[in-house]
């Protein structure tokens, strides 16, 4: 089948794909956008979260032919020109990265929470992440950088 | 300080952040094939046939590998070292899998996804065996012979002198169940390999904890000499042990030079679940005598450990289990019997802590009935019995150096407000939630002191521009060593900690080095690369002075600068000293020191918690958690803390949700998937408060101690503990999941 999406902003068209090839793979493989990180292939880790049409999504559960026309925003979109999206900054300089092969799928998830809530309270961020594993941390800084840039006003002119 | 106790993010955060590291799975070579593996379905069987014909046929498949085309000669994934003792009993593809997950087979494809799709397509006969699923099987005979070597591995030892019991003393038999659980660290297990026939030079990239452990089983099963293996320490997503055995290592290697092409495994979950490694379920009956006043006289311990398959490092773990018994109590006498036990099941291996937070278990349920009994709070008896700096490990004949684990009780007695918590569990309690408080405490080595090749070489190099190069086998997990020993060298140097390079292991690039085991990182080579530093601030003032032509002694050393004592305007940059020792002297401003470890201090913690435990559901809310930990020095607190909140979480699972067995054990098979093995989330994790107790050792660096294994040690221990309090049980087993809590609470109201 044909394909045509955005990437980070970028128009992608396939020729020819196979409907049944998963997102992460398109990215990780076809696109070389390796940031997105295979935890488990069946949507209980969070590893592999992007944000599609605004929302996070597992991309190991999304096929090919439910792609069309979608807007995909990966890891490696977040950063403008170089300089380090907010939310990334806020994870970096509140201890929230360890071994940091969550880190994608959770800034992800996240940034898509605050994409539709810019301010969401502690609970709800819990929430937002109750997908996303990480092993190595109990949460808290994760929590706390979140926190940190909640509400700000250029968050909500971005989203 | 300058700079040790500030807080730091890991080295490689916004590389992270950014989605721009590597790990090893991201790897693409040139000609790179992909592998898939074909694992056993039983637990015990001969492979009769395999037809891999529909799977040759996929485009994309370059060929099918298995136990009837490939090698028969067999490693053992433990023997890192000549000193380790050990079987060697697995094969590549084996034609006589041991347990379900054991590799058969594997599809080499040009792309990963093709592989995984063919692997569906080999078609396996077997002829089933009798399996053991648990040790009483194995002990009952059911495998015997399976192994020619023997399938358990037993180890009887006696420390001390056995004090005389009187008729007043409280003697009491405990027994402790643990359950298989599995690491779940994020990154899959993953391995690329690269061999160049022309060269007969093997190059391995993977995430794994001793790149020159991984370099001796490689070299001795493929009979490729040492210095022609190239072994490289790949970005670690997460470890907690299960990356310290040789597991995909030689698989990828073997394959690539078979193939003479560049490969790539990467497990799915369910392999790392299954195919790779796990920590072993045990069980241990432990006698323990206590005198009326709650003096501790002597241990028991009777302990099964279930090795899975291989016996790995499963006799190595269930003998250290023995000796931890005396890193946090002091008594006149220990008799411990542990066997490894083989089975049919998945193979049993490291898990942080190796085989403490075990024993914390065991003892610290001792510890909880003996007080019941005793009539004495927990934490009073566990103070009448802790170490104290002077007393001597019995095994290691070295003491325990400056161990304050009973501050680390004292202080969180009073931090959690202890008496008064306990008191208001009953008024906070319903019908319906019940509340408990518990606590538990635990210790940890630093190191393999006296034991193994405990040493460290560490290579310092000042560059033309002034610049530091720190050349150490490092192995960061993930949890910040690297950025810990840029502190370390910073703090000695005075030079700012980014501005410093350190180097990961790399067999041709980094020093000889033992692995990042036994927290031995911070302890051993962040002592290591303080004696470096301080032998390149030597080499720095004798170089300046024969620049400066004055006597070395007339000059001082500061923050990367050299000065005339008596005339500070004097002086000269790194950078300006380096350039002349190239120039003048032709000479590298370059010093390497070796490191001997002299010492194994003890290294505590003791938590506290509170849960909430809901009669009708069965759930287990962890409700509020204090760690206290004695760390001698924290060289970067940011991490410290997000290791302990880690372990916690990791500790909470492990007590009340983690486990592989299936609803309806007795098929050999095990959980596989996080869909049915539940780590806690974000939604479930506790919120840990993280009180670290500061008194330098006299042999770490400037102090400091480890923390990434001792945080873990009483987590799970606490949740036993808070949970009978909770309740009123007596609970000894983990994982205590809500279908168990509600049985009791069924059989109780019967």
């Amino acid at each position: 089948m044909k394909l045509t999406m955005t990437v980070n902003g970028q128009a992608v068209s396939f020729e020819n794909i196979l409907p049944t090839r998963r997102l992460i793979d398109i990215l990780r493989e076809d696109l070389q956008l390796k940031g997105t990180k295979e935890g488990c292939g069946e949507g209980e880790c969070g590893a592999c979260t992007v944000i599609m049409d605004g929302k996070a999504v597992d991309s190991c559960l999304l096929l090919a032919c439910q792609l069309e026309g979608s807007e995909i925003i990966t890891i490696e979109g977040l950063a403008k020109e170089g300089e380090l999206d907010e939310l990334q900054e806020a994870f970096v300089s509140h201890g929230a990265i360890q071994c940091g092969y969550c880190m994608p799928g959770m800034v992800m998830a996240t940034k898509a929470l605050l994409m539709e809530n810019p301010a969401p309270t502690e609970a709800e961020i819990r929430n937002a992440i109750a997908g996303n594993i990480c092993r190595c941390s109990g949460y808290s800084q994760i929590v706390s950088a979140v926190l940190s840039v909640k509400g700000s006003p250029e968050d909500v002119e971005e989203s | 300080m300058k700079y040790v106790g500030k807080g730091y993010s890991i080295h490689d955060a916004e590389s992270k952040v950014r989605g721009i590291t590597t790990y090893a799975g991201d790897l693409r070579l040139s000609r790179m094939v992909h592998m898939a593996l074909v694992t056993s379905t039983l637990p015990h069987a001969i492979v009769k046939e395999i037809d891999c014909s529909a799977a040759l046929e996929m485009p994309g498949v370059v060929t099918v590998l298995h136990c009837f085309n490939t090698t028969e000669k067999k490693f053992s994934r433990y023997k890192r070292t000549r000193d380790i003792e050990v079987p060697e009993q697995e094969r590549v593809f084996t034609d006589h899998p041991m347990f379900v997950g054991d590799r058969i087979a594997a599809v080499i494809a040009e792309d990963p996804a093709t592989a995984h799709l063919a692997v569906n397509r080999i078609k396996v006969t077997y002829e089933e065996l009798p399996a053991a699923e648990t040790p009483i099987d194995t002990l009952n005979g059911v495998i015997d012979g399976m192994h020619p070597e023997g399938v358990v591995y037993e180890w009887v030892f006696d420390v001390g002198m056995s004090p005389a019991e009187n008729e007043t003393d409280l003697v009491q038999e405990t027994t402790f169940r643990n359950d298989r659980v599995t690491h779940v660290a994020m990154e899959n297990h993953v391995s690329v390999a690269s061999y160049d026939e022309g060269l007969n030079e093997l190059t391995i990239w993977s995430p794994n904890q001793s790149v020159y452990g991984m370099r001796y089983v490689v070299a001795n099963y493929l009979e490729i000499p040492f210095n022609k293996i190239r072994m490289i320490k790949s970005t670690m997503g997460g470890s907690f042990g299960g990356k310290q055995e040789c597991i995909l290592e030689p698989v990828v290697g073997y394959v690539s030079w078979l193939l003479k092409r560049p490969v790539s495994l990467s497990l799915t979950r369910e392999g790392s679940m299954t195919s790779a490694v796990c920590r072993a379920p045990l069980e241990s009956k432990t006698r323990t005598v206590f005198s009326r006043d709650g003096k501790l006289k002597s241990v028991s311990m009777d302990t099964i450990l279930d090795s899975g398959a291989y016996v790995g490092s499963s006799h190595g773990y269930v003998r250290t289990l023995g000796e931890m018994a005396v890193r946090n109590y002091s008594y006149s006498y220990l008799h411990y019997r542990g066997r490894a036990v083989t089975t049919n099941m998945p193979v049993s291996g490291g898990f942080r802590g190796w085989s403490s937070p075990e024993c914390a278990l065991i003892l610290e349920y001792a510890m909880d009935q003996a007080a019941k009994k005793l009539d004495m709070d927990p934490i009073e008896l566990r103070l009448k019995n802790v170490i104290t700096e002077g007393d001597i490990d019995p095994f290691i004949h070295a003491t325990f150096d400056k161990t304050r684990i009973s501050e680390c009780l004292t202080t969180g007695r009073e931090r959690f407000n202890w008496y008064e918590r306990r008191k208001r569990c009953v008024e906070l309690s319903d019908d319906r939630f019940k509340i408990g408080v518990g606590m538990a405490c635990g210790g940890h080595i630093n190191g393999n002191y006296p034991d193994g090749a405990d040493f460290s070489i560490v290579n310092m190099r000042v560059d033309e521009d002034g610049a530091v190069n720190v050349n150490v086998t490092l192995h960061d997990h993930g949890c910040g060593t690297v950025r810990v020993m840029q502190v370390i060298a910073g703090e000695v140097l005075g030079i700012d900690p980014e501005k410093i390079s350190i180097r990961e292991g790399d067999t041709y690039q980094t020093p000889e080095d033992v692995g990042c085991y036994a927290s031995r990182s911070t302890h051993v080579i962040g002592a290591a690369v303080v004696k470096c530093g301080e032998a390149l601030i030597s080499a720095i003032l004798n170089q300046a002075a024969r620049c400066m032509g004055v006597p070395e002694d007339s000059l001082k050393y500061d923050s990367g600068e050299v000065y005339v004592k008596s005339d500070p305007g004097k002086r000269m940059t790194l950078k300006e000293i380096a350039i002349a020792a190239h120039y003048r002297f032709q000479e590298s401003l370059d010093v390497k020191i070796q490191y001997r470890s002299p010492a194994n201090p003890g290294v505590h913690g003791a938590h506290f918690a509170r849960v909430r435990v809901d009669t009708w559901t069965g759930l287990v809310t962890v409700q509020e958690y204090l760690a206290v930990h004695d760390i001698g020095r924290a060289i970067n607190p940011s991490m410290i803390v997000g290791q302990v909140q880690g372990a916690v979480q990791m500790g909470c699972g492990i007590a009340l949700t983690e486990t592989m067995t299936p609803k309806n054990p007795g098929t050999g098979r095990t959980v596989n998937s996080l869909r049915d093995y539940h780590v806690l989330n974000a939604f479930e994790s506790p919120k840990v408060e993280v009180v670290l107790i500061e008194d330098p050792s006299n042999y770490g660096p400037f102090g400091a101690k480890g923390i990434g294994e001792v945080c873990f040690v009483p987590v799970s221990a606490t949740i036993v503990s808070a949970v009978n309090n909770a309740l009123g049980t007596d609970f000894n087993f983990i994982p205590m999941t809500p279908d168990k809590i509600l049985d009791h609470l069924k059989v109780r109201r019967q």
